[in-house]
């Protein structure tokens, strides 16, 4: 199967902002146009559809995969189009945005058989039989590879031929195989080992340890029988001062209770006689009676008559003498309680008695205060009898005022008749007198002088009842003041009469009072009489019970110290059966700690000859452990020795490897390069041309290297002498050389690609031999399609002879580059 | 043409390698193993095989070294 492109599209890949679409179909491609346009650019747009990567992005690293994105656009695609002999059609399609999303198919015959990235460029370098790298190095003949070559030093000419050859690897690994580290790891053992070879120096030789320790050894067992001699010794000095030290301690125990039982009877001894001079001696039987007839009495006081009956009960024996002091004690509370009962009786009767007081004085004075309200009105009353025997009651006071108003009255009509009788005769008198005649103004007699004189006697008579109404009018007063001081006064009568009534019921009462109080007199006198009584009982019986108790504890304490005599002497007689001599337990003691002295100075000298040996066998285990370790050591460095001659054995047969597939290589590239190259070159004075392989020793970061160059040599015609092409020849025939020698390479490359893309190859080419040039390429077995991407326009004439052959021309826009087909 | 000029580099390198090495097989795997390693991963895959097999030469028998205390057996 052999692939050759067929179409291609592109849009928003570097200078292609729109979509242009290129039609390969044909054997001569020629893409032209000026710098910038996008020539290369459609060649790589080619490379990137079949590989998704760039030879110049993957392996040369040059820029980032982003960078083939249209500064104007979001993302690129590529769409192209390949064909085999077959007709079958080969769509591969690859999409890649800013954001890192890609997409992509492949398609056969329209059908979609892988639509997974990866796959795809695996399925493309299976269908293509060729890898990137292939590819860029045999396929897409670039100008700068070709420049390399052409114009690089010896050293960087061989890199690229080596790449082109595809063996450079070999020598990168060659040179990358890192046998320092070996060396350094190496080294870091071989220090190792020294050290320890120094420690071991330092130590003492192993078997001369090992006969100290057998030494050590023998003399610990004969220490051992020696610690073993002294330990039943002391054992039996144990035992002895064992048996001893518990005699003393019996005997220490017995002296130690005689002490104290004598200690004890001094100590009864002592409080004996101070408690017989304390008391004296009384019968037990008269003491009791004494204190029983205290108690009965005071119980009789108090009326516990149930109390008294158990107490006249009570019988005197030595045995119930506790239960009669229990019981005596019990009613002797028991009157206690009676007797607080008692004074908190007395002095709530005391209290009463205070109260009754409080109140007797109170009503009295409150008697006296009525008593003088009285007096006060006493004399008002006198002067209520007094008005009345005077002036009568009330009632005939009232009449006579009535009687003596009417007579007033009466009197002061006269009064006024006479007045008005006077007036006239005034009148009359006056009429008389300024006239000398006068008539009565009534009954119009004339006046004569009788009745003159009559007039003028009237006139000047004098006037009693004006006397009379004087008198009435004082009677009168008289007796209004009198009625309105009785009307007061018998108000005063009847508060009289209350304040009586209150002060006889006061009197009632405070008669009363007084009995209670007289009453609770004698209450307080019997209650102070009984409770002193009671009082004097409780302190005798208290004080014979304490007598009582004294007497009891006498008693008591002779027959303590009789008991305590009686064990002071079974004490003696049990000191006397213990046999204990000081004496020989001290000498026992003496050889028991002479003997465990010697043990100790026995033991510490074991302690030291383990301790001996135990540093012994630990320093020989440090030695056989370093010896040990050194012998690991050495093994390891045997494993990093034997590594290393691996690696340099390696290292050595990638470069014969090298050498070797170098010659094959070269070989098998000379007879073609030959071939191309005479139909290449037109003129006359080169022939033929070789490749000559030399080794060289060169030197890089200190270490010394051979490699082998390549020299290209070409015949010259004139004197059949090999010359070396790339340093005499000029620059287009330097050119048409590597020419030669790269479409060799394609033809020997086992791929199945059947075109060939030349981007810019012939710039100091002449005319001639670029025709030639197109024309051998076009007629080399195994290359269907030439694609040209150049800046000469004469190739628009190079191709005029070829009918098939499809030019197209770039230009510069405003919007990018665009496409223009000129034939 | 020959059948050894049918062979692409890669092929012919494996074939030699096999050839130069045919009575030591750990050296004709280690050369491959480099090799195809450098192909894929570069000085790096070269790297690791390296230290790889110097880690097995430096692993002991009876696991890893420890270093021996200069101060143990001094009390005597």
């Amino acid at each position: 199967m052999k692939l050759r492109l067929k179409k291609i599209e592109v849009e928003g890949f570097k200078v292609f902002s729109r979509n242009h679409s290129l039609d390969f179909n044909a054997p001569i491609v020629v893409i032209l146009g000026p710098i910038g346009t996008g020539k290369t650019s459609i060649l790589e747009a080619v490379e990137y559809a079949l590989y998704g990567s760039l030879y110049s992005i993957k392996i040369r690293r040059e820029f980032r995969v982003e960078d083939l994105i249209n500064d104007f656009c979001d993302n690129l695609a590529v769409k192209l189009i390949l064909t085999d002999e077959n007709g079958v059609e080969y769509e591969v399609y690859r999409y890649r945005d800013r954001a890192g999303r890609v997409k992509a198919y492949l398609k056969v015959n329209d059908e979609t058989i892988e639509d997974e990235w990866s796959k795809i460029d695996s399925q493309i370098e299976h269908l293509l039989g060729i890898g990137l790298e292939g590819y860029a190095r045999q396929i897409a003949l670039r100008h700068r590879e070709i420049e390399d070559i052409i114009y690089g030093t010896d050293m960087q000419r061989s890199e690229a031929l080596d790449r082109l050859l595809g063996i450079e690897t070999l020598e990168k690994i060659f040179r990358s195989i890192p046998l320092k580290r070996i060396e350094d790891e190496l080294s870091k053992i071989q220090n190792q080992i020294e050290i320890i070879d120094i420690r071991l120096r330092k130590e003492e030789p192993l078997d001369e340890l090992v006969g100290k320790l057998e030494r050590y050894k023998k003399e610990l067992f004969e220490a051992e029988e020696k610690i073993r001699e002294r330990e039943r010794l002391l054992s039996r000095y144990r035992d002895e001062l064992k048996k001893l030290k518990e005699k003393e301690k019996e005997y220490e125990k017995i002296r130690e209770k005689e002490i104290t039982l004598k200690a004890e009877i001094a100590q009864l001894k002592k409080r004996l006689k101070a408690l017989e001079k304390e008391v004296l001696e009384e019968d037990l039987g008269v003491l009791v009676e004494k204190i029983r007839s205290s108690i009965m009495s005071a119980l009789k006081e108090i009326m516990a008559y149930k109390d008294l009956e158990e107490i006249e009960k009570l019988e005197l024996s030595q045995i119930k003498l506790d239960v009669m002091l229990r019981v005596f004690h019990e009613k002797l509370r028991k009157l206690e309680i009676a007797l607080e009962n008692m004074n908190e009786e007395a002095l709530d009767i005391n209290y009463q008695l205070a109260s009754q007081r409080n109140h007797y004085n109170a009503l009295k004075r409150k008697l006296a205060d009525l008593e003088a309200k009285m007096y006060t009105l006493e004399k008002e009353y006198n002067t209520f009898k007094f008005l009345t025997e005077k002036f009568g009651s009330r009632a005939e006071i009232r009449k006579k005022i009535e009687k003596l108003e009417i007579e007033l009255g009466k009197i002061d009509n006269l009064i006024r008749l006479n007045t008005c009788i006077n007036d006239l005769g005034k009148h009359v008198l006056s009429a008389y007198i300024k006239n000398g005649e006068a008539e009565c103004p009534v009954c119009g007699t004339e006046i004569d002088d009788e009745i003159l004189k009559r007039i003028k006697k009237r006139l000047s008579a004098p006037r009693e009842e004006v006397f009379n109404r004087d008198k009435i009018l004082k009677n009168l007063e008289e007796l209004k003041r009198a009625y309105s001081k009785l009307i007061e006064l018998e108000e005063k009568i009847i508060e009289m009469r209350e304040i009586e009534n209150e002060r006889n019921n006061l009197a009632k009462e405070l008669d009363e009072v007084s009995a209670n109080i007289e009453e609770l007199e004698d209450l307080i006198s019997d209650i102070d009489f009984k409770i002193s009584r009671i009082n004097n009982l409780i302190a005798s019986a208290s004080s014979l019970l304490l007598k009582l108790a004294r007497v009891r504890e006498i008693v008591e304490l002779r027959k303590e110290l009789e008991v305590k005599k009686q064990e002071l002497n079974k004490v003696l007689k049990k000191a006397m059966e213990v046999e204990f001599d000081k004496n020989y337990y001290n000498t026992i003691e003496e050889k028991y700690y002479a003997a465990l002295s010697e043990y100790n100075n026995l033991s510490s000298c074991l302690k030291k000859l383990n301790i001996d040996i135990e540093n012994l066998k630990e320093k020989i285990a440090y030695i056989q452990e370093l010896v040990n370790k050194k012998v690991r050591l050495e093994k390891k460095a045997v494993k990093l020795s034997r590594l290393r001659d691996d690696l340099i054995e390696i290292k050595a047969a990638f470069r014969e490897i090298q050498s070797s597939i170098r010659r094959i290589v070269v070989r098998r590239i000379i007879e073609k390069m030959n071939d191309l190259f005479q139909q290449m070159y037109v003129h006359p004075d080169f022939s033929e041309l070789t490749i000559k392989i030399r080794n060289v020793k060169f030197k890089r970061e200190g270490r010394e290297y051979e490699r082998s160059m390549y020299e290209i040599l070409a015949k010259r015609t004139r004197d059949g002498k090999w010359i070396p092409a790339l340093k005499k020849m000029s620059d287009g025939q330097k050119r048409i050389v590597i020419l030669s020698l790269l479409t060799a390479l394609f033809r020997l490359s086992p791929h199945n690609v059947s075109f060939i893309i030349l981007d810019e190859p012939t710039p100091s080419i002449d005319y001639e031999c670029r025709k030639a040039m197109i024309k051998m390429l076009a007629k080399i077995e195994g290359i269907d399609q030439i694609i040209v991407a150049t800046q000469d326009e004469s190739f628009k004439r190079i191709v005029q002879d070829e009918p098939a052959a499809v030019i197209y021309k770039l230009r510069h826009e405003k919007e990018g580059a665009d496409i223009e087909v000129l034939r | 043409m020959s059948r050894e000029n049918d062979k692409n580099v890669f092929e012919l390198v494996l074939e030699m390698l096999e050839e130069r090495f045919k009575d030591d097989n750990r050296k004709a795997s280690l050369a491959k193993r480099i090799f195809k390693e450098f192909l894929i991963s570069g000085k790096r895959g070269l790297d690791r095989i390296v230290r790889e097999e110097i880690y097995k030469a430096l692993e002991s028998e009876d696991g890893n070294e420890t270093t021996i205390e200069e101060n143990r057996g001094r009390r005597i």
